[in-house]
């Protein structure tokens, strides 16, 4: 903590509490190698690092791991970020990446649990349906609907986010809590 | 009347999950009190919204536990030291400077070490000249 109190200090931020940095500031002594100021970075940004894993592995274990591993991941590469204004993006993608490659290597395993899951479908509760149905939608529809579900239902924060327009996030969002509809209702009449 | 209500219930959905509707609430409202299907639909789609609510805001209770697990994550990692060195390589190859100063540093350092060990081979062989 002493390098950022130290700054801290130097910039007469007294008055103010230590999370009134901007990210500027946290990621230019991140890049110096300051774990305080990184840390204040991933509470400021593992929620959403959390939402993107969640949209794309679609199991909270292992959103979580690879979370983890993203956070971990941006402090041994944050040197190379040059724009500090892409952090929020940078992170995103490196979730994102992670997530390929986790999904890539679980191909096999995970078709097979995904066979398991559906099986046991018939006999668990709501919640657990609800989950199942997130699971099964398609990655390009889960990822923006757990995103806007984890951000406040903003699309507009998802378009900035995922660099891609208002319209084409609304679209998604649209599309994909119809077919979890679908999926629900299916649900219900087989369980009928 | 089906296709009114079909598209009428995109239109639900839209509106219950916060999305922008094309048509004003009051149409929708209008034609809810008038159908009864899509009254019936509007309310398992309020249920569903109200499900993943709460599904996702679960999630939030142990978000900080969750942070923190990732910061000791990189607070053990670089207890082993692997990040220092990795991070002191990248700042002196990122700056221009910094890396015309390790280069010369580093001149100086081989200068010196031959200098050095010139001296000493020649005072070596004073000795055995002189032994001899």
């Amino acid at each position: 903590m002493d390098c950022l109190i130290r700054l801290y200090y130097r910039k007469g931020f007294r008055n103010s509490g230590l999370d009134d940095f901007s990210d500027d500031i946290l990621i230019a002594a991140s890049q110096r190698g300051d774990k305080s100021a990184y840390a204040l970075l991933v509470k400021r940004h593992y929620r959403h690092v959390f939402a993107v894993c969640l949209g794309v592995v679609a199991n909270v274990d292992d959103a979580e791991d690879i979370a983890q591993d993203v956070m971990l991941k941006g402090f041994l590469k944050i040197s190379k970020l040059r724009s500090s204004e892409q952090f929020g993006r940078w992170i995103l993608r490196i979730a994102k990446n992670l997530c390929i490659d986790f999904l890539r290597r679980e191909k096999c395993a995970r078709a097979s649990l995904a066979k398991q899951a559906a099986q046991q479908r018939q006999t668990t509760n709501e919640n657990h349906d609800l989950q199942q149905a997130i699971r099964d939608l398609p990655q390009e529809y889960r990822l923006p609907l757990v995103m806007y579900y984890f951000d406040n239902k903003s699309a507009k924060s998802i378009a900035e986010k995922l660099n891609i327009s208002h319209s084409g996030v609304c679209q998604r969002i649209k599309d994909a809590r119809r077919q979890l509809h679908k999926l629900l209702t299916e649900g219900v009449h087989n369980e009928e | 009347m089906k296709s009114n209500c079909d598209k009428m219930k995109e239109q639900i959905a839209d509106l219950i999950t916060g999305i922008p509707a094309e048509k004003e609430a009051q149409t929708i409202e209008q034609h809810l009190n008038e159908c009864s299907a899509c009254r019936a639909y509007a309310q398992r789609m309020e249920k569903e919204e109200e499900l993943l609510t709460g599904f996702f805001a679960k999630f939030d209770t142990n978000m900080t536990s969750r942070e923190d697990e990732a910061i000791n994550i990189i607070n053990r990692f670089d207890a082993s030291g692997q990040t220092n060195v990795v991070s002191l390589g990248k700042m002196i190859m990122k700056n221009l400077f910094a890396k015309h100063a390790a280069a010369a540093a580093l001149i100086v350092f081989v200068t010196l070490y031959f200098i050095i060990t010139l001296t000493w081979i020649s005072q070596i062989n004073e000795c055995i000249r002189l032994c001899m």
